[in-house]
């Protein structure tokens, strides 16, 4: 038989062996209202503490990907317009439609420019599934036009960032010697040209008995006025492919769990699926409930011969206090855990870090003066949405459960002036007046920035019950909430900074001068390429 | 079968368009909605499961492509009064649900490589062998591979799906199944 009709036959096969029956076409216009909400985080049902199933942050932030687009800035932009505010500060906005789509990363200059991080103009991530797509360097000095710098391919920045008019950049490519990973960059032209060092890295590939696939290298940088931190996590994996193929079976897959790795084997009542759901419950619930997962198999790290899953696992801290020399800190002092979030303040750094504990995953703080020695912070606060400096003050931005209602969800912003040692919390529902109990309705930090001038919030309304359909075209109820310090808060309804009630934001950078909001439109048609999306750059009145 | 030229698609996309706005009486909106929402059920029903099948084939992963369809086709449901004017709307239902995978995988991937690596179960495919060929083709030839043997697309319906000129699916293929064959020569 030819290779064609042999794969074909494969292929056909193992389809006809598939059950994938589908939820139905109902579940598809509920799923399309909830992606009309833009972000969701989905959390457990746990009250008692802030308890992150491990990926909902990431969940949390995945966007639709779109195509990257940068455009020149016209010369004719539109009139500023001041638009006033519930609160202290009003704004004037002005809108350009210069953009970047989908920055990787957003820094704020101590010279009032903005730096962005993202794919090359007329690039698009998607057509390098394997990573390495072409990067530039943006630089804006009003938060509306951008210049660009692509970057060399051995850059692959993961993380940027500012001091002093350098930029500094963390690449978690493998290093030039051959051994271990992460390499850092400087520029101190803007990212035109850069100098390149190896950080001191040990990672190796683990000495175990067991088939390992990977690695996965994953790297988080901050700077304060003394030092520059550079977190490096290299994980390998068991190669399941290789791990008793025998046991694979399309109903079975193996986990890998605290103790090893367990076999897991779904069950499906078809029978189940194709009943109508009783009228008025959930259908997804409902079609949840068909499915059943059981372990039928497990087997410990010792019989894989991996010592323990923190084998498989390197985390590396780095220190410098010039960029171009490093410090491989001693582990047991460094900020341990998975790095979620890494900020510099003048006066030291502040981490957020994932810790399994069983099947749970809690996230901790940690802080540093000199990013070499670190301690737990005794009382984090939420920061899922963000965490970052406004220079001189820690700002984190979260989730809880609302004090009306712990079935219910409302935003915090937090602020600390002594490195996370106290902090002063603010419920956003309150700032806006939502009546989270009597309304059921969940606030949501959709967008956030923080930088010099402070902090800004995309705050929406979202009903804890949505109507059914699909909410083409409309948008909850969305204000922008601004504050300098956290304290004092102005807010300013998102439909009169664009104008257009079917508008919603993708991301928000705040400045020394100004904010920019990055917002498309929202309709039940494919949008033409050439209509692009809109920048708003508020200034605030003084 | 004809793949509809794109300026041609887009006029029939104009056109679906500005027949919905011209529409000013209320009852008549309701009668275009409710067959809407009937059309995209049918196709729904029709299309689906091989739709969800080709992409577990393609991503290697059952669960990923079940979700990359549902997500294709909640994406379509938006966009169905101008979907249903091309010829193959599945194709779209596939590329964007293969995309949406796609994005995933690397998001999660930046930041919990864990999680990447603890949830893939893999589609069925009995002969081992082509089983692990397949997995070592990169995703853009698998795509190929899948809409022309598995979904029987033609080379044109399949290129409009992947956004490629036919030239490139014809060669992707071409080449796709050569390394298959080294592969399993290889594995013999």
């Amino acid at each position: 038989m030819d290779i064609e009709n042999r794969v074909r036959r494969a292929l056909r096969q193992g389809a006809a062996e598939l059950h994938l029956s589908g939820a139905g076409p109902q579940v598809a216009r509920e799923r399309a209202a909830q992606r009309g909400r833009r972000r969701r985080l989905a959390l457990s049902g746990s009250t008692a503490a802030i308890v992150l199933v491990a990926g909902v942050l990431g969940v949390s932030t995945l966007i639709e990907p779109r195509l990257l687009v940068t455009l020149d800035s016209p010369d004719d932009r539109a009139e500023e317009v001041v638009v006033p505010s519930a609160g202290p500060v009003d704004f004037s906005w002005r809108r350009a439609e210069s953009l970047l789509q989908w920055p990787i990363d957003l820094v704020a200059a101590g010279d009032g420019s903005q730096y962005a991080l993202s794919t090359a103009p007329g690039t698009r991530s998607d057509d390098y599934p394997e990573g390495a797509a072409p990067q530039a360097v943006y630089r804006s000095t009003d938060g509306a036009g951008w210049d660009t710098t692509e970057l060399d391919a051995d850059l692959q920045i993961v993380d940027l960032a500012e001091r002093s008019g350098s930029l500094y950049a963390l690449s978690t490519a493998p290093a030039v010697n051959g051994t271990g990973n992460g390499r850092f960059g400087i520029s101190h032209d803007g990212g035109e040209t850069w100098e390149r060092m190896d950080l001191p890295s040990q990672a190796t590939t683990p000495e175990v008995e067991a088939e390992l696939a990977g690695p996965t290298v994953r790297g988080w940088m901050a700077v304060s006025d003394v030092a520059i931190v550079a977190t490096v996590e290299t994980v390998h994996w068991i190669d399941r492919s290789a791990f008793e193929p025998d046991a694979q079976r399309d109903d079975r897959h193996w986990n890998e769990t605290e103790d090893g790795m367990a076999l897991v084997e779904r069950s499906v009542d078809l029978d189940c699926l194709d009943a109508p759901v009783p009228e008025g419950s959930d259908e997804p619930e409902a079609r949840a409930a068909c499915e059943e997962e059981e372990i039928v198999r497990t087997v410990g790290w010792e019989e894989l011969g991996v010592p323990g899953r923190e084998d498989l696992v390197l985390q590396e801290t780095f220190v410098s206090t010039d960029g171009e020399t490093w410090e491989r800190v001693a582990p047991e002092a460094s900020v341990y855990g998975r790095v979620t979030d890494l900020v510099g303040l003048p006066d030291g750094f502040v981490a957020t870090i994932d810790r399994s504990e069983g099947e749970e995953v809690r996230t901790e703080m940690m802080r540093s003066t000199d990013g070499v020695t670190w301690s737990p912070i005794s009382e984090p606060v939420p920061a899922q949405a963000g965490l970052g400096s406004t220079g001189g003050q820690l700002v984190a931005v979260g989730l809880v459960p609302s004090g009306a209602d712990p079935e219910r969800l409302t935003s915090v912003v937090s602020t600390s002036d002594d490195l996370g040692r106290s902090w002063s919390s603010t419920d956003l529902a309150e700032v806006v007046g939502a009546d989270i109990a009597a309304d059921q309705v969940d606030v949501w930090p959709d967008n956030v920035g923080i930088g010099p001038l402070g902090v800004a919030v995309l705050l929406s309304e979202e009903p804890a019950d949505p109507p059914p359909g699909p909410p083409i075209g409309t948008v909850g109820r969305a204000d922008l909430l601004y504050s300098p310090d956290g304290q004092e808060w102005s807010i300013t309804p998102m439909a009169e900074i664009t104008g257009d009630p079917n508008m919603a934001a993708s991301w928000i950078a705040v400045g020394r001068d100004t904010i920019t909001l990055h917002a498309a439109a929202i309709t039940d048609s494919p949008r033409p390429a050439e209509v692009a999306d809109q920048a708003f750059v508020g200034t605030p009145e003084r | 079968m004809e793949t509809v030229p794109t300026q041609t698609r887009r006029a029939l996309v104009t056109d679906a368009a500005a027949r919905r706005d011209t529409v000013t009486d209320p009852e008549d909106t309701a009668e275009p909605r409710v067959a809407s929402a009937q059309e995209f059920a049918g196709f729904y029903r029709e299309h689906h499961r091989s739709i969800a099948r080709a992409l577990a084939f393609t991503l290697g992963d059952t669960e990923l492509g079940a979700e990359a369809a549902d997500e294709g086709m909640a994406r379509a449901y938006t966009r169905w009064s101008a979907l249903r004017e091309y010829d193959r709307p599945a194709g779209w239902v596939y590329r964007v649900g293969l995309n949406w995978a796609r994005s995933l995988h690397r998001r999660l991937a930046r930041r919990l490589p864990f999680r990447e690596a603890t949830e893939v179960t893999q589609p069925p495919i009995a002969d081992p062998a082509i089983a692990q060929a397949l997995r070592d083709l990169d995703v853009g030839m698998r795509a190929v591979v899948v809409c022309r043997l598995l979904l029987d697309w033609s080379v044109e319906d399949t290129a409009t799906a992947l956004g490629l000129k036919p030239g490139t699916v014809k060669s992707r293929l071409h080449r796709a199944l050569r390394v298959l064959e080294n592969t399993l020569d290889h594995l013999r």
